[in-house]
């Protein structure tokens, strides 16, 4: 991680983002591994509740968290444009976000991300930071924080 | 290279050593063979020098000491008695301790060690001349005419080490044959290494390695500088035919030599392990063991090997799982391909299958590698019991899966322990028995059916089943009726359960009772079985079967709800399809379980969908739903009888499809606390499919072997409403019993009712049970006499085998009864009430069993006592008033706790027996209110549904005097008849309270 973010300036951060219901959330670029077709997830009963289940990525099998549950944001219908995208091993284990839709890539000085304010989502405590983009807000995720919320 | 891969390196060679160490060290009590000394010499050698490189003192300075102590071995100067051997030995167990720390255990405190090693070397330091060298010499010489010919250990050369790079000769002149002086030999091993001492023309002559120059030594020794000399091997070496050079396996392993060795390069210590056959070491104190194998195999085998890491293998081995998916995938395409394609196919097929199990080979390692630490298991167990044991090993060459190899060695140690302690007996007794003195225990390995079969045997005294009964039902660990019905085979697998012990002496070695429920855990955890055999007086064997590798497991596929579950083949023992019919004939209910009679044994059923329903472990409350919803349902059923611990139970899937080799993933560390899957795998479809834990399952589902006996704590909100059983007695009448009164509903077929005298008879679990036929005894008419099957309902708490006859079960239901004795009276019936619209008899099973055989009959009190009840559920009212009534006592009844004082305040009682939980007052604030505010000293029973401890507690610290959980009808009996007789000794469910 270090050689990757010392190429990239110290004032800057990437986000992949990406919509969950109607509402913009990014992660940091580099906790990002890759970004998915959901696959067909087979459930796990008596998982909690923001668990979907297990997938199988290239031979791997991941844990499916519903990011939709956790943030308490309510189902979108189209779920055509669904995808999974899967953190670094380094991140959270074997793990990939089901999210509704991609966004973009955006580049963001670090000065413009501000300290979370309450209202935005269910549960704050899995929110980075916030980011105002031109045209709408930016929720920064926090990924050690979602692992805590189903107790990796 | 690192210091890290070099510390990797040293403690990966240092186990290999300390391996054979151990093993040569107890042959050594055999007779010092110079092979032998020599390899115990090089491998202590070898530790000291890649110690010292990598600054591990503490192993360095043990390993130093045992190198020179085992150096005087080798040169004859000493003999290997026991007390050496012993020495060495804890030396060798010191390095593997300080070994398994790496860097951690660098500085560790080893002086005593230290001490006693060098006590032993100066106890018996050399005072005459050495006796010929053993193995090959290697002739020194030097300037100096007394120094032309030192004959010097060729390996004591050889390993000279980089600490001592100067040969140097020294002469003391003693005069005549004066042994060297103890002073003088206490320098020069502190100088450098000896490598020969000669005595000639009253003179010592010593071939030193050592650092030293010659001035230095001149001036140390106060010797003549003639007297010093340098020493060099003449340059003809190679061409005696006597002088061997050290294997150049060996010159690897010397780190100090070579620092910089690449890691790759393996030398296995010598190893019998891997080639060997059938290899006997018979131990036991001071039986000899066999004679290690030759070193040839050895020096061969290190130049065909490589040493891989562990990593390394694992990942190779996950990249052959991932493409037997991909083969897998591809087998199910070939039905579209093309001829060519399907051809090809067939060779990935072919060539993915051969690679797979040739990858498997690399996890493989030889069982010996495990037994060979037994010899000394026994060898220090049998010293410490004062017992003589031989040792048989055979079968050390089967290989199994370096991680199940892992697992297993403390699972067998424990067993093997137990052979020593419980499993033999001391000579005297063995003696007095007509057996052989030293007793015998066997270890074999094979392979068969694609398992690892390990047998472990003894000779000994064998497992007594009398005493094992005896035990548990001391223990509570079984009732009296359960270990009846056990077969023998059943009764010695009771040794495995949690707290069971039978060791009358609980030794050190074992008997603490936290041995076999955790070995059998083990062994199951790792997909293998444990069998116990036993002839009393004869021995007992134990057979393991494990499987061959961890990561691939057979396993049964079935389909539940639409998804597919792989259940791991060791955990199946058949599979048992019913057809519509019958699902409904063959489906029993013992209490809330839903049970199934296979081959005479009950067999409780678990519902793989009803349980992945409900996260929360299942209530009474949830199996009561379940059976009720399946009762009578025609749908063909299929269930796989598996195994969690010694409970089979049923496990009722959707459909079976199969068995198949799945590659198993440990489960996501979000979801371990998830106890009903043991992991995850990728299905040939690319799908995932989870893998069922069947212990989970069943404590998921609160399959216990003693379920129908568990007295459940009903929940709270529940207490107003009963669980009834309802059935047809005749062919008209409705009865209703209360479920927890029930142990258990048997099917019986009329023919195989047996009349004696008066009485019938039907057997249930091989026992004659008597049969109460209700219309006997109430006005109610018979069941239709050409029925040929009925129902049998079997009460708890009865002291004799007795059912009820029913001649339909119809339902349970779940409902507030008010009863009336009314319509009805009898003193047989509780009373009766409207359910469903329909009228339903409430017979009261205790009196139907006292009026039918008078030993079931209540003890009838000396006199009629007033008793105060205080319950607000009406049948509980109806039935303790009921049980009062027929001890011959009068009783007033008070529907609340506020009721109850205000009728103490007016009457006197004998006794007040009261419910707990009541609304306005409860039982507890009623009682402080008799004690306190009425001051009156009336014994109270309290008798509640509740049976947590602070309830208890809360009840005896209010004023209670006996607390007695609804409803053993017996020991509450026995409860008034104290309380009314003045025993008031404060006393719970008939035992000593709880303290809290």
């Amino acid at each position: 991680m270090s050689d990757a973010t010392a190429t990239l300036a110290t004032t800057e951060r990437q986000f992949c983002t990406f919509l969950v219901g109607d509402q913009l959330f990014g992660l940091d670029i580099l906790d990002v591994r890759e970004i998915v077709d959901e696959p067909a997830i087979t459930p796990v009963a008596h998982a909690p509740d923001a668990v979907s289940g297990y997938v199988n990525i290239r031979g791997a099998i991941h844990l499916v968290l519903a990011l939709r549950r956790l943030l308490g944001t309510p189902a979108t219908e189209d779920r055509s444009r669904r995808r999974l995208v899967v953190l670094k091993q380094r991140v959270v284990e074997q793990c990939a976000l089901q999210i509704d839709r991609v966004g973009d890539i955006v580049t963001v000085p670090v000065e413009r991300i501000e300290p979370v304010r309450g209202g935005v989502v269910a549960d704050p405590a899995l929110v980075a930071g916030v980011c105002h983009l031109d045209k709408r807000l930016l929720v920064v995720l926090d990924p050690a924080r979602i692992a805590e919320a189903v107790g990796i | 290279m690192d210091d890290d891969s070099l510390l990797d390196d040293f403690i990966n060679e240092s186990r290999d050593h300390l391996s054979t160490i151990e093993r040569d060290l107890m042959a050594l009590e055999n007779g010092a063979e110079p092979e032998l000394v020599n390899r115990l010499f090089r491998a202590m050698h070898s530790m000291k020098g890649g110690a010292g490189f990598l600054s591990l003192t503490a192993i360095n300075a043990v390993a130093h000491r045992a190198e020179t102590l085992l150096d005087q071995v080798r040169s004859g100067r000493m003999a290997p008695g026991r007390p050496m051997i012993d020495l060495l030995l804890q030396a060798a167990d010191t390095i593997a301790a300080l070994v398994e720390q790496g860097r951690a255990g660098a500085g560790a405190d080893v002086v005593d060690l230290c001490g006693r090693l060098d006590a032993m070397m100066h106890a018996q330091a050399p005072v005459e001349a050495p006796q010929a060298a053993s193995g090959p010499a290697v002739v020194l010489s030097g300037p100096r005419p007394w120094a032309s010919s030192l004959s010097v250990p060729a390996a004591a050369l050889a390993h000279r080490d980089a600490d001592h790079p100067l040969l140097m000769g020294l002469r003391f002149t003693v005069g005549g044959s004066a042994p060297l002086p103890a002073a003088t030999t206490t320098s020069l091993k502190a100088s450098g290494e000896i490598l020969a001492i000669s005595h000639a023309g009253g003179a010592w002559i010593v071939a030193l390695a050592t650092p030293m120059p010659e001035e230095v030594l001149v001036s140390l020794f106060d010797l003549p500088g003639e007297d010093v000399t340098a020493l060099e091997q003449p340059a003809a070496e190679e061409s005696r035919p006597q002088t061997v050079l050290i294997p150049a396996a060996h010159h690897a392993t010397t780190p100090a030599l070579t620092p910089a060795k690449p890691a790759t390069v393996a030398t296995p210590a010598p190893s019998t392990e891997r080639h060997g056959g059938t290899g006997s070491a018979a131990m036991a104190s001071g039986a000899p063991a066999a004679a290690p194998a030759a070193p040839g195999a050895a020096t061969e085998e290190a130049a065909s090997t490589v040493r891989i890491h562990v990593g390394i293998l694992d990942q190779l081995m996950t990249l052959a799982g991932e493409l037997v998916l991909i083969r897998n995938q591809q087998l199910l395409a070939a039905a579209n391909a093309t001829v060519e394609q399907r051809a090809q196919i067939q060779r990935l097929d072919a060539i993915t299958t051969s690679l797979q199990e040739a990858i498997m080979r690399t996890r493989l390692q030889p069982i010996g590698n495990l037994f060979s630490r037994f010899p000394r298991v026994i060898r220090d167990l049998a010293t410490k019991l004062g017992k003589k044991i031989n040792l048989n090993v055979t079968g050390n060459e089967v290989e199994l899966d370096r991680s199940i190899l892992e697992a297993l060695a403390d699972p067998l140690k424990h067993l093997v322990r137990n052979a020593c302690d419980h499993g033999m007996e001391t000579p005297d007794r063995r003696i007095a028995n007509g057996k052989p003195e030293a007793g015998t225990v066997s270890l074999t390995a094979w392979h068969e059916g694609g398992q690892v079969n390990i047998e472990l045997r003894d000779d000994g005294p064998g497992i007594d089943p009398a005493r094992i009964r005896k035990k548990a039902l001391e223990k509570g660990l079984k009732t009296a009726a359960e270990l009846e019905a056990m077969g023998e085979k059943e009764v010695l697998r009771l040794i495995l359960l949690p707290g069971f012990s039978t060791a009358e002496q609980v030794t050190d070695v074992s008997g603490r009772g936290v041995g076999m429920d955790v070995v059998s855990t083990a062994i199951e955890n790792l997909g293998g079985t444990l069998d116990i055999r036993s002839g009393v007086g004869k021995g007992s064997v134990f057979h393991l079967r494990l499987p061959l590798t961890l990561a691939i497991l057979p396993s049964l596929i079935v389909e539940c709800g639409g998804r597919r579950y792989a259940i791991p083949q060791t955990n199946v023992d058949e599979l048992v399809g019913l057809d519509d019919a019958e699902a409904v004939e063959r489906i029993e209910s013992a209490g809330d379980q839903e049970v199934f009679r296979l081959r005479g044994h009950l067999l409780p059923l678990v519902r793989l969908d009803e349980v992945l329903k409900r996260p929360q472990h299942l209530t009474a409350r949830d199996r009561i739903d379940i059976t009720r919803s399946h009762r009578g349902v025609r749908r063909e059923t299929t269930f796989a009888v598996v195994r969690s611990g010694t409970t089979p139970f049923g496990l009722i899937v959707d459909q079976v499809i199969g068995t198949e080799e799945i590659v198993v993933k440990p489960m996501h560390p979000a979801l371990k606390k998830l106890g009903c899957y043991a992991g995850a795998t990728v299905m040939g479809d690319g799908s995932v499919a989870l893998i069922l834990a069947v212990e989970g399952l069943a404590a998921h589902a609160g399959v216990e072997p003693d379920r129908s006996e568990a007295n459940e704590t009903v929940d709270e909100h529940d207490r107003e409403s009963q669980t009834l059983l309802l059935f047809a007695g005749g062919q008209d009448e409705r009865f209703a019993v209360a479920l927890p009164l029930i142990r258990r509903v048997e099917r019986i077929l009329t023919k195989d009712i047996q009349r004696v005298g008066g009485a019938e008879f039907v057997p249930v679990d091989g026992k004659p049970t008597a049969i109460i036929r209700l219309d006997r005894h109430l006005p109610v008419s018979p069941p239709d006499p050409g029925a040929t099957e009925a129902f049998l309902l079997l009460p708890k708490h009865l002291s004799k085998p007795v059912g009820i006859l029913a001649a339909r079960i119809i339902d349970t239901v779940s409902a507030a009864v008010s009863l009336t004795t009314e319509a009805l009276p009898s003193n047989l019936l509780l009373g009766t009430t409207l359910i469903d619209g329909k009228m339903t008899l409430f017979p009261d099973l205790y009196r139907l069993a006292g009026a039918h055989d008078p030993s079931h009959a209540p003890e009838r009190s000396q006199r009629s006592a007033r008793i105060l009840l205080a319950e607000d559920t009406a049948f509980f009212r109806q039935l303790i008033r009921g049980y009062l009534e027929g001890l011959g006592h009068h009783v007033t009844v008070a529907h609340d706790g506020e009721d109850a004082v205000a009728i103490l305040g007016r009457e006197t009682f004998d006794l007040v027996v009261s419910d707990l939980e009541m609304p306005r007052c409860d039982g507890w604030e009623m009682v402080r209110r008799l004690r306190q505010d009425l001051r009156l000293t009336t014994p109270a029973l309290a008798v509640s549904t509740l049976g947590d401890d602070r309830s208890i507690r809360r009840a005896i610290d209010a004023g209670f005097d006996r607390y007695e959980q609804k409803m053993d009808p017996p020991r509450f009996t026995a409860a008034v008849n104290d309380l009314l007789a003045g025993r008031t000794a404060t006393l719970v469910n008939g035992k000593e309270a709880p303290r809290v």
